[in-house]
């Protein structure tokens, strides 16, 4: 009889099963979350590394960091495709990065580097009742990012057309920015706060001193940036899973990266822990085991903090 | 990961070699690196109007 009950024990589950065992055990589930939250800090510092005095580079980044930000030392990827199609040039160099990044490292430049992904993570954090998607409306909406980039993508190859055959001369030079809450993040507060509608060398206050194109501009892009932090409330990452142009572009790319995400399937119970800790509402378990081939992972590992069974790891793909 | 998987990857990898190629000769780079430098010198602009208070930028 009591051999019977020791077998039924199943002691690897026991051994495994760490929830709610003191503090070592809590921070090991936490220890990719923590591990991300220094990178995407430390990226943020790098990235605008301006304030330390260093040049900018021609560097195009896979990720939704402002080229205009004031520190910004790089391109962001999208500004970059759209300023080269703009000026009548194909973007191969921005476009190439965008491919090489995705196929090695999938889209771990907006789970680990992007600073809109940490901006986002930072509003996710208020605690704040999570809105429940289904996972096919999750997936539906997921596609107005590529809709939008495509628009944009189009909108900026005509613009680079115009100019080309002198049919006329558009001034834009990023169709996409005035809508990016990113730019309007980093950017247009800092510029707006500190210039106010008149900032040296933008020369776009031709409407007046009270109220100017700048400053219809600027409350625009508050607008919108006031209603995608709404959004971040009350979804997880809600403008990475369904607008970011520069997540859609790197999905096409990136679903059988190298570096991504694999369950073991012996080990895992499918108890589904890890598809509710996913940020980007991955249906994970709707995937082979071998490997999450979803456009949507962001290879942010918050799915391996999870984890009661250490069923699921990064994985190199070969 | 089945081989149509690493065949797929491998024509990503050979097409963004082949675009660091074209990119290579194209004004693309230059472009970049322009607005790159425009950026720093008109932040330095910015600096210094900023801190020397001329021409009045607040
Ligand atoms: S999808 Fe999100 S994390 Fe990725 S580039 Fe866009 S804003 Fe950044
Ligand atoms: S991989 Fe996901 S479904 Fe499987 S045991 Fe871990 S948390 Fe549960
Ligand atoms: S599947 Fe895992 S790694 Fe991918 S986005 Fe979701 S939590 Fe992050």
């Amino acid at each position: 009889m009591a051999t019977k009950t020791q077998t039924q024990k199943e002691p690897e589950k026991k051994i495994l099963s760490v929830k709610d065992q003191g503090f070592w055990s809590r921070l090991a589930h936490r220890r990719i979350r923590l591990l991300r939250l220094s990178v995407q800090i430390s990226s943020f510092i790098i990235l605008n590394a301006g304030i330390f005095g260093v040049a900018r580079t021609f560097i195009p980044l896979p990720i939704s960091q402002p080229t205009g930000a004031p520190f910004s030392i790089v391109w962001g990827g999208f500004e970059a495709i759209e300023y080269a199609l703009t000026n009548s040039i194909l973007p191969f160099f921005a476009l190439g990065v965008f491919m090489i990044s995705a196929v090695l490292v999938g889209r771990a430049g907006c789970g680990w580097v992007c600073p809109m992904g940490l901006y986002q993570r930072s509003v996710g954090a208020i605690p704040t009742k999570k809105a429940k998607i289904s996972k096919p409306d999750n997936k539906d909406l997921n596609g107005i990012g590529g809709f939008l980039m495509a628009l944009f993508l189009l909108l900026a190859f005509g613009i680079g057309f115009m100019n080309l055959t002198n049919l006329g001369n558009a001034f834009i030079r990023m169709p996409y920015t005035p809508f990016d809450p990113s730019a309007t993040l980093f950017g247009s507060i800092f510029y707006y706060s500190k210039f106010g509608n008149s900032p040296p060398g933008v020369g776009m206050d031709f409407i007046g001193d009270v109220f100017s194109l700048y400053t219809f501009m600027f409350i625009f892009r508050i607008v919108i940036f006031f209603l995608v932090t709404l959004l971040v409330m009350y979804v997880p990452q809600g403008y990475c899973r369904w607008f970011c142009p520069t997540g859609a572009l790197m999905g096409y790319f990136s679903k059988n990266s190298i570096l991504g995400i694999s369950r073991d399937p012996v080990r895992c119970t499918n108890c589904g822990d890890c598809e509710t800790a996913c940020p980007m509402g991955v249906p994970i378990l709707d995937y082979s085991h071998k490997k999450v081939t979803d456009s949507m992972c962001t290879n942010c590992g918050d799915c391996i903090d999870a984890c009661n069974y250490n069923a699921i790891n990064f994985s190199l793909n070969f | 990961m089945n081989i149509r998987h690493r065949f797929s990857n491998l024509i990503i990898i050979s097409i963004a070699l082949l675009f660091f190629a074209l990119a290579w000769n194209t004004e693309e780079l230059d472009g970049l690196k322009e607005i790159a430098d425009l950026n720093t010198e008109n932040f330095i602009r910015w600096l210094e109007a900023y801190i020397s208070g001329f021409p009045k930028p607040w």
